[in-house]
C-alpha cells in the first residue's frame, strides 16, 4: 500500500486562470488591486519590450510579504484571505481585490513569472514560476519552487511577468484606462497612485490629467495666509476672477471641475462619456486635504459636505451636482483649526470649519451667478440681433434683388417681397407693443402681490378694531357713529380687493395636473364672490362635477376671472335693462367635450363689434387694458379649446361659449 | 381573530382596533384598487400592526401610482420578517372561501374566468369591464348562518356574476348588507331590487362620505325603505340635514370631530347568529330628530332623468 | 407650569410695532396683562428664557426676523417642549407651513390674526395647557407611507399621503428632511414617516421621522 494525494494536471491552471479572466487588462488590474489591498501608496505598472516579447512589472510600496506569507498565501491558488468587510491594516481601506484566481491569470500572461517581496520587518524573498516547466510536468505539485532571498531593499512587492505575447495598441490603451479608475486623482499621501509607463507604453498616457481637462467649467477659490480671497471661473465663453471679502478661516484653495454629461456634447477629443461617468462615480464630489493628506471622514466616496446637491435642487440651472463634478479643498491646517471628531466620522463644527464651508458655498454661488449673468448677456445679444431693424432688412433685401435681377423680374417680385416684409414688420411692432403692456401690467400685478402683506396687516387691524371703536363712541354718547361706519365699510371693501391678487398669484394655483373643472370653476367664482356680491350681482350656475382636465387652477382663474371682470365693468357702465344684474354660468360634459357657458345681462357691447372684442388693446372701458378677453382666448387655446362670443338679445348682454376636448 | 375588509382612513381604524384590543390583523382584504380604498391599505402595510395575510386581485391598471405605493409599503412589511403572505388572487375559485375558525369568508365575485381574462379593462361578453365591475363581493358566515355581505363598489354586472356563482337564490341571503358603492351608483333599479329580493337583509349599512358625490342616492334609500330594511348611513347625507352628530357608539367615527356623522362607526353583535346593531336605538332616536329631512324617513319622489 | 398657577401675563412676540400694540390692546381688554417682547435676541435660548421668566402664555408671530434669526414656529415648538402654552399666528396660514411641517406636532395652534382676535385667551390658555398634558387624538402619530408627486426648484416637495387623502397635495420643505432623504428624494419615490392621520385639515398635518422606502419587489406577486 502506498499513500497518494490528489494531484492536478497543469491543464487545470488553464481553466482556473486565463479561461476565467480572459482579458489582459482585467488580470493586470487584479494585481494592482492586490497592491491597493497591501496598503501601497505608489504602484507602478511597467510594460516593456524585449527579445522574448513583452515584460510586465507591477511594483508597489505596500506592506509586502514574508516567505511564509508567500508560501502559504500567495502560492496557495484559490484561497482568498481577502474579505470585503475586512479593512486594511495601515490605511483602513475597504479591500477591493478578492479573486485569488485573478492573480493566477495575470501571472500566466507570459512564460515566466517572478515575485520579489519584502515585508516591513524581515528579509526579502523571491520565487520564480517557469510556466514552460510547470506545463511540461505531469502534475503541478511535482515542480519544486525554491523560495530564495529577494533583491528588494524597501518593503513592498514586485511582480514581473516575462515572455508575454505582444499586446496590441488598443489593449495597452485599455489597460491604461482601467488603471485610471483606481488612480487617486489628487495623489494624496494616503491615497493610491498608479503610474503606467515603459517602452511599450507609447507616450506615458496621463489619463487622469486628460480627464480633468475634459471638464466644462473650473471653479476656483483661493484664500491666502494674508487674508485675500479670490474667486475664479473658467468655462465656455467665461474667464473671470474677482476678489471678495475673505472668510475667517484657515488659508485654503478650492477647485471644482464640472462636467457636461449630456450626449449631444461628444468631445472632440473623443473621450467616451461612460468612462467619465465611471470615473466621477468613483471620485466625484469634493475631497478635503490638509496639504498632501486627504482628511477622512469620507472613506472612498466623499460626503456632500458642501450641500452641492441641495444648492442644485434649489436652483438647478448653472450648478454642478456630485454626479457631474469632482473637486478638492486643500487647507493649510498648521494651526490645527480644523479638527476631526474623535470617532473620525465628521468634523468638529467650530467656526473655522463652518466658515470654510461658507467660503466654498459662496464660491459656488458666485460661479452660478456669473454663469447666469453670462447667459443673460448672451440672450440680450441674441435678442439685439433679432431686433435688428426689420425696416433696414427690407430695404437691404430689395436693394439686393434690384442689383441681381433684370428689371422686369425685379418689378414682378419686389411687390410680393415688400408686402411680406411689411406684414412681418407690423406683426413685430404689435408684439413689441403687447410686450410693453404685458410687462407694465405684470409689474402692477407683482407690486400688488408683493406688498399685499404690508397692505393686509394694517387693513386687518382696521377691520378688527373699528367695531369696538364704534361701540365705545356710542357708549360715550359722542357723535361720530355714522362716520365710523363709513370708514368701516371702506375698510371692508378694501380688504376684499387686497385678498384677491394674493390668492390668484399663489404658486399652488399654477400647478398643472388633473383637475376637476367644475370644482375649479366654482373656486374661481367664489374668489370673486365679494366683488360680485358688493354689486348685488346674482350668479345662476349649474356646474357638473367630475369633468377632469389637464390644467392648472390659474388657467381657470384666467378664464373665469376675466369673464367676470369684463361683465362687472359692463354692469358699471349702467346700460343693463334688466331688473337684477345676473351672471349665468353653465358647465357640462357633451360628447367627449366640456362645454362652458358664461353670460351676463349687462346690456351688450357698446361701440365695438363682437369679432373685435378678442384683440389685445380693444377696450371700451376708460382706463381699461383691453387684455382681459385676449388672455381668455389665449388660455382656452392653450387648452386646445375654442370659444365663441355672441350678443344675446333677451336679456341684452353677452354670452361666451367655450368648449374643450377631454381625454379618455 | 381580526379581519379587515377595505380600509377607509387609517386613524379611525387604528383607534377602533385599539379599543377592541386587537394586536394583529389576521387578514386584510382589498375589494378593488380604487385610490380611496387602497390608500389606507398601503398605510396599514406601513405598520406597526402586523398583518398576516393580504388578499388582493392584481390590478388591471397595475402601473397606477397608488398601486406602487401599496407595493412599496408591502416590501417593508415583508422585509421586517413579519411573515405576511400575499395572495394575489381573490376570486370565487381561488381562494373561494377562507376559514377563520369562528367564521368563514366566501368570495362570491368575481369569477375566476373573469380574472383570468384580465379583470378590469378586459372585454367580457361585449362589455369592457370597469374596476368597479371587478369589485370583490365577500360574504361572512358564522355557525352556518350568513351574517353580512360586503359588496365594495360592485355594479349590477358584478351582481350578475354573483347570481352565476351562487345559483340558488336562498344562498344569496345575508342579514347585513353593506350597500354597494357607498350608497351610490350601482346600475338599474330593477337589478338592485333583484339583489334586495335575494339578500333580504335586516340592515343595510351605507358607508358614505357626506361631501362625496351626494351619497346616499335617494333611489337607493327608497328601494331599501320600500322593503322595510333598516338603513344606517355612517355620515349624514347632504340632503338629510345640516348637522350630524359626533358619533353615537363606542367606536370613533371619521365624521365625529366635524359633527357630520349619522350612524358613525356601526358595531353589530351576532349572538346566536342574529345580527343586532348595538346602537340601534340611539340611531333611531337621532334620525327621529331630523325625520323631516332624513332620506330614510321621508317619501322620496324619484324623477326620471 | 401647572393649571393652578395664576394666569395673568401674556407675552407678545411680534416684530411689527402697531400689530404688537393691537394685541396688547386686545389682551388688556380681556383683563390680562400684556408683556411686549421686541428683542432683538442673539440666541433662541435667550428669547425662551425671557418668555418663561415674564409670562404664563405666549402669542408668537410666524415671521419674527428682526427679533431673532429663527422662525416663530421654532419658538413655539421649544415652548411646547417646556410645557409652556403658546399660540403661533400669521397674517395667512396657507403659506409657510411647508417650512415647519416637521415640528407641527409641537405647535398647539396656528391661527390667522383674525382668528386669534376672536379667541377668548383664558379659554385658549386652558385648552392648550390641557393638550400639553395629554395627547389629543388629532395629534397622535401613526406610521404611514408617503409618495412624492413633485420636487420644486425652491426646495418644496409635494407629497401625497394615501392614508390621509388620495388626492390632496401636502407640501414640505426639503431643508427640513434628514439629509439622506432630502438627497435621494425624486418624483415617484416613497418615504415612510410618522404622520398624525387623524388631523382634520392639512394645516395640522405633521410629518416626522422620514425614512426612504425601497421600491417595490419585482417578485411580490403583485407586479
Amino acid at each position: 500500500m502506498v499513500d497518494a494525494t490528489l494531484r492536478f494536471s497543469p491543464r487545470v491552471l488553464v481553466h482556473l486562470g486565463e479561461a476565467l479572466v480572459p482579458n489582459a487588462d482585467q488580470a493586470i488590474l487584479e494585481l494592482v488591486k492586490n497592491a491597493f489591498d497591501a496598503d501601497a501608496t505608489e504602484c507602478t505598472v511597467r510594460l516593456d519590450r524585449d527579445d522574448d516579447g513583452m515584460v510586465l512589472e507591477i511594483s508597489d510600496d505596500g506592506l509586502g510579504m514574508s516567505s511564509s506569507d508567500v508560501r502559504n498565501k500567495w502560492l496557495l491558488i484559490g484561497s482568498s484571505t481577502k474579505r470585503r468587510d475586512k479593512r486594511t491594516r495601515r490605511f483602513n481601506r475597504v479591500q477591493v481585490g478578492d479573486k485569488g484566481l485573478g492573480r493566477l491569470a495575470a501571472l500566466r500572461l507570459g512564460s515566466v513569472a517572478e515575485i520579489d517581496t519584502k515585508p516591513i520587518k524581515g528579509p526579502a524573498c523571491s520565487v520564480t514560476l517557469d510556466w514552460n516547466k510547470i506545463n511540461a510536468a505531469p502534475a503541478v505539485e511535482d515542480v519544486v519552487l525554491p523560495i530564495v532571498r529577494g533583491r528588494r531593499r524597501k518593503s513592498g512587492t514586485s511582480v514581473t511577468v516575462r515572455g508575454i505575447a505582444p499586446l496590441s495598441e488598443r489593449e495597452v490603451q485599455r489597460i491604461g484606462r482601467a488603471l485610471t479608475l483606481v488612480n487617486d486623482p489628487f495623489r494624496s499621501r494616503t491615497g493610491f497612485s498608479v503610474a503606467f509607463r515603459g517602452t511599450a507604453v507609447k507616450k506615458p498616457v496621463h489619463f487622469t490629467r486628460q480627464l480633468f481637462s475634459q471638464s466644462q467649467y473650473h471653479i476656483r477659490a483661493s484664500q491666502t495666509d494674508g487674508g485675500r480671497l479670490i474667486f475664479a471661473l473658467k468655462g465656455p465663453g467665461i474667464n473671470i476672477s474677482e476678489e471678495v471679502e475673505p472668510f475667517d478661516t484657515v488659508p485654503f484653495t478650492f477647485d471644482l471641475w464640472e462636467y457636461r454629461l449630456t450626449s449631444d456634447d461628444l468631445s472632440a477629443r473623443g473621450y467616451p462619456l461612460s468612462e467619465i461617468r465611471s470615473w466621477l462615480s468613483v471620485f466625484g464630489g469634493v475631497h478635503l486635504f490638509a496639504g498632501p493628506i486627504r482628511i477622512a471622514p469620507y472613506g472612498d466616496r466623499p460626503v456632500d459636505w458642501l450641500d452641492i446637491n441641495l444648492l442644485r435642487a434649489r436652483s438647478p440651472e448653472n450648478r454642478p451636482s456630485t454626479n457631474n463634478s469632482i473637486g478638492r479643498v486643500v487647507i493649510d491646517n498648521s494651526s490645527d483649526q480644523i479638527l476631526q471628531t474623535t470617532d473620525r466620522v465628521s468634523f468638529v463644527e467650530n467656526d473655522a470649519y463652518a466658515n470654510l464651508r461658507s467660503a466654498c458655498t459662496a464660491a459656488l454661488n458666485w460661479a452660478a451667478n456669473q454663469r447666469n449673468l453670462a447667459r443673460d448677456s448672451k440672450r440680450q445679444e441674441a435678442r439685439a440681433q433679432l431686433a435688428a431693424d426689420p425696416v433696414k432688412i427690407k430695404s437691404d433685401t430689395l436693394r439686393l434683388l434690384r442689383e441681381r435681377l433684370p428689371t422686369v423680374e425685379y418689378r414682378e417680385v419686389s411687390g410680393f417681397v415688400a408686402a411680406a416684409f411689411d406684414a412681418s414688420i407690423e406683426q413685430i411692432n404689435t408684439l413689441r407693443a403687447d410686450a410693453v403692456l404685458y410687462r407694465a401690467m405684470a409689474t402692477a400685478g407683482i407690486t400688488s402681490v408683493v406688498f399685499a402683506h404690508e397692505i393686509g396687516q394694517p387693513l386687518g387691524l382696521l377691520r378688527r378694531r373699528l367695531p369696538a371703536l364704534a361701540a365705545q363712541v356710542e357708549e360715550a354718547g359722542l357723535r361720530g357713529a355714522d362716520l365710523i361706519k363709513l370708514v368701516q365699510q371702506a375698510a371692508e371693501r378694501l380688504s376684499r380687493y387686497v385678498d384677491l391678487p394674493v390668492r390668484l398669484a399663489a404658486k399652488a394655483r399654477r400647478r398643472t395636473g388633473n383637475i376637476d373643472l367644475g370644482e375649479a370653476v366654482e373656486d374661481s367664482l367664489n374668489a370673486y364672490g365679494p366683488i360680485i356680491g358688493e354689486r348685488q350681482i346674482a350668479i345662476d350656475s349649474v356646474i357638473e362635477k367630475g369633468i377632469i382636465m389637464q390644467a392648472s387652477r390659474a388657467m381657470i382663474d384666467a378664464i373665469i376671472g376675466n369673464f367676470i371682470t369684463n361683465s362687472v365693468r359692463a354692469f358699471d357702465r349702467g346700460m343693463s335693462d334688466a331688473k337684477r344684474p345676473r351672471l349665468r354660468v353653465r358647465l357640462l360634459k357633451q360628447g367627449g367635450r366640456a362645454r362652458l357657458t358664461f353670460g351676463d345681462n349687462a346690456g351688450g357691447l357698446d361701440g365695438i363689434k363682437v369679432s373685435e372684442i378678442w384683440a389685445p388693446g380693444s377696450t371700451t372701458t376708460p382706463g381699461g387694458t383691453g387684455f382681459g378677453l385676449t388672455i381668455v382666448r389665449d388660455t382656452i387655446a392653450d387648452l386646445n379649446g375654442e370659444v365663441l362670443a355672441s350678443e344675446s338679445q333677451r336679456p341684452r348682454g353677452i354670452e361666451f361659449i367655450a368648449s374643450f376636448p377631454l381625454v379618455g | 381573530m381580526c379581519v379587515v375588509i377595505d380600509a377607509g382612513f387609517s386613524a379611525t381604524l387604528y383607534e377602533s382596533l385599539a379599543l377592541l384590543g386587537v394586536t394583529e390583523i389576521n387578514a386584510l382584504f382589498l375589494s378593488h384598487a380604487d385610490a380611496d380604498h387602497i390608500g389606507a391599505v398601503a398605510s396599514l402595510l406601513a405598520g406597526p400592526m402586523l398583518i398576516r395575510h393580504l388578499y388582493v386581485n392584481p390590478d388591471g391598471k397595475k402601473q397606477t401610482k397608488a398601486w406602487r405605493t401599496l407595493r412599496s409599503a408591502l416590501r417593508k412589511m415583508r422585509k421586517d420578517g413579519s411573515g405576511i403572505k400575499t395572495h394575489s388572487s381573490l376570486n370565487a375559485a381561488d381562494p373561494g372561501e377562507v376559514d377563520f375558525g369562528g367564521f368563514v369568508i366566501d368570495v362570491l365575485a368575481p369569477n375566476e374566468d373573469v380574472m383570468l381574462g384580465g379583470g378590469a379593462g378586459s372585454r367580457h361578453d361585449d362589455r369592457t369591464l370597469s374596476v368597479n365591475d371587478c369589485s370583490v363581493v365577500l360574504r361572512v358566515r358564522s355557525d352556518g348562518r350568513s351574517v353580512a355581505l360586503f359588496t365594495g363598489d360592485a355594479t349590477e354586472w358584478t351582481w350578475g356574476q354573483v347570481e352565476q356563482e351562487v345559483p340558488n337564490a336562498a344562498d344569496r341571503q345575508a342579514q347585513i348588507l353593506i350597500a354597494p358603492h357607498h350608497g351610490g351608483e350601482f346600475g338599474s333599479r330593477s337589478v338592485f331590487e333583484r339583489l334586495l329580493e335575494d339578500v333580504r337583509p335586516r340592515y343595510a349599512v351605507i358607508s358614505n362620505g357626506r361631501t362625496k358625490n351626494g351619497n346616499p342616492q335617494p333611489p337607493v334609500v327608497d328601494a331599501l325603505r320600500s322593503r322595510n330594511i333598516r338603513v344606517i348611513c355612517t355620515q349624514l347625507g347632504e340632503t338629510c340635514g345640516s348637522k350630524g352628530n359626533g358619533g353615537l357608539g363606542a367606536f370613533p367615527a371619521r365624521g365625529s370631530t366635524s359633527y357630520i356623522s349619522c350612524g358613525g362607526s356601526i358595531a353589530f353583535d351576532v349572538p346566536a347568529g342574529v345580527a343586532a346593531a348595538t346602537d340601534d336605538v340611539t340611531h333611531e332616536q337621532f334620525v327621529d330628530l331630523i325625520s323631516a329631512s332624513a332620506l330614510c324617513r321621508r317619501t322620496v319622489v324619484v324623477t326620471k332623468s | 407650569m401647572t393649571l393652578t398657577a395664576p394666569f395673568s401675563k401674556v407675552a407678545v412676540i411680534d416684530d411689527a410695532p402697531n400689530m404688537r400694540e393691537e394685541l396688547a390692546y386686545r389682551i388688556k381688554e380681556q383683563s390680562l396683562e400684556p408683556v411686549l417682547i421686541s428683542g432683538p435676541f442673539k440666541s433662541i435660548d435667550d428669547l425662551i428664557a425671557e418668555i418663561l421668566g415674564s409670562a404664563q402664555f405666549a402669542l408668537c408671530d410666524l415671521q419674527i426676523k428682526p427679533i431673532i434669526n429663527a422662525s416663530g414656529s421654532e419658538v413655539v415648538a421649544r415652548l411646547t417642549e417646556r410645557r409652556f402654552p403658546s399660540i403661533l399666528f400669521s397674517q395667512r396660514v396657507d403659506t409657510g407651513i411647508a417650512e415647519f411641517r416637521d415640528i407641527l406636532d409641537r405647535i398647539p395652534a396656528f391661527l390667522t390674526r383674525d382668528e386669534l382676535d376672536q379667541k377668548d385667551l383664558r379659554n385658549e390658555y386652558a385648552d392648550i395647557s390641557a393638550s400639553l398634558l395629554a395627547e389629543a387624538p388629532e395629534k397622535r402619530a401613526y406610521p404611514t407611507i408617503l409618495r412624492v408627486e413633485a420636487v420644486h426648484s425652491d426646495g418644496r416637495v409635494d407629497f401625497i399621503i394615501p392614508g390621509w387623502s388620495p388626492s390632496e397635495i401636502i407640501e414640505m420643505s426639503r431643508r427640513k428632511m434628514p439629509a439622506k432623504v432630502a438627497d435621494a428624494i425624486a418624483v415617484g419615490s416613497h418615504v415612510f414617516a410618522s404622520v398624525n392621520l387623524g388631523a382634520r385639515s392639512q394645516e395640522m398635518l405633521y410629518i416626522k421621522n422620514l425614512e426612504l422606502a425601497e421600491e417595490p419587489d419585482d417578485d411580490d406577486g403583485l407586479a
